[in-house]
């Protein structure tokens, strides 16, 4: 029963939460396209870096230069993304299963 | 036991292998996009003075989880994996674009509240700046020049709000899922408070700083606010599964010097 109240208490405290963000997030999202103005539709779905970041410094004088290694010619940043990602996914999940392995339960039931 | 059952039980155990590759294919998949969208301060957006500010800033918060990673690691070998799993999952979070159609732009969460839960804040943040140099190298997402102020406002932030936010919900009374929801909705939120700040003091406008600060973080927010309800309920979700199976874990997470068994 006091497990079943936690849950309940969390479930409602996380809804309450998540609707004032959202409610919140929709009344200023005018905010936001302030400084996307310059953008234009290159904007949708661009990262907030561009959105926000660049766009906010470009106006003032700040712009952002290209990284260091020359990675955004061709495919070269998708294949090192694919490649960082398969290789930090492949160490999650291995390191999970090493840490932590299976649940008390499901060993129990496993056992018998 | 016989070979053919040994044969069996790890076929049995085989959801940890599926896992391992279902956050493979996952990770790989999410990043299959025709563009790259980044979210840290980019390359040159920071003059020199401030760069090599936040650098300093950095350093000290980097040398002090250095000590702290040593530190454990003498004391408990079988710390060192958990710090691994945590640094693997920084940099997957915050390599991580995410549509939010409120704004119709992307954002990452940050992961540095969910670590630091796990393996403290101290070595949260500096395998959170590990992750940020990785992805400022090779992955042209941040940038050398502002690693600093990424790690300062991501990793440092990120780790030490989370930290004392799921602290605080825990002495207050909440379980373990809603105390690191929690750390994980303020971690997230802090991060780009204190992004805003780094912008609002490097890129001078004709208002002041308060007012720059307020604009920035109120651009950011239609788009934060969601991602920081999402990296709240993973948080949440993963400090639980945790402390489901491993409780000691979180109990062994001290900020820097603090005294343990008081974090599960």
């Amino acid at each position: 029963m006091e497990k079943r109240t936690a849950f309940i208490v969390s479930l409602v405290t996380v809804l309450v939460v998540a609707a004032a963000s959202v409610a919140l997030a929709f009344s200023l999202r005018d905010r936001a396209k302030v400084t996307e103005e310059e953008a234009g539709e290159e904007a949708a779905w661009s990262g907030m870096d561009e959105s926000v970041v660049e766009t906010f410094a470009a106006e003032h004088g700040r712009e952002a230069r290209g990284p260091v290694l020359p990675l955004e010619e061709g495919d070269i940043l998708l294949f090192l993304f694919c490649l960082g990602g398969f290789l930090a996914g492949v160490v999650v999940g291995y390191l999970w299963r090493r840490i932590l392995g299976e649940s008390p339960g499901k060993e129990e039931v496993g056992a018998a | 036991m016989k070979d053919g059952d040994r044969r069996e039980s790890r076929m049995r155990c085989s959801p940890g292998i599926r896992l391992a590759l279902f956050m493979a294919v996952f990770a790989l998949a999410v990043q299959l996009r025709d563009r790259v969208y980044a979210m840290h301060i980019a390359e040159g957006i920071l003059p020199g003075a401030w760069a090599g500010l936040w650098y300093g800033v950095a350093a000290v918060f980097v040398a002090a989880g250095l000590y702290v990673m040593s530190r454990e690691l003498r004391r408990d070998r079988s710390r060192g994996p958990q710090m691994a799993l945590m640094g693997a999952l920084i940099f997957i979070f915050s390599l991580l674009p995410i549509p939010v159609p409120i704004s119709g732009t992307c954002s990452h969460p940050c992961g540095t509240p969910m670590a630091s839960v796990v393996i403290g804040p101290a070595v949260s943040a500096l395998m959170g700046g590990i992750a940020l140099l990785f992805q400022a190298l090779f992955f042209a997402h941040g940038g050398i020049t502002t690693w600093g102020a990424n790690v300062v406002s991501m990793a440092v932030v990120g780790s030490f709000a989370g930290f004392f936010v799921y602290r605080l919900s825990r002495r207050l009374g909440a379980n373990t899922f809603l105390a690191a929801f929690f750390a994980g909705f303020v971690g997230d939120l802090c991060v780009y408070l204190v992004t805003a700040l780094q912008l609002a003091l490097g890129v001078p406008t004709a208002a002041g700083v308060l007012s720059r600060w307020g604009t920035v973080f109120v651009a950011f927010l239609p788009t934060q606010l969601p991602l920081a309800v999402l990296e709240g309920v993973v948080t949440g979700g993963v400090v639980a599964a945790i402390a489901g199976r491993r409780p000691e874990m979180l109990a062994e997470a001290v900020p820097v010097f603090a005294r343990r068994g008081r974090g599960n």
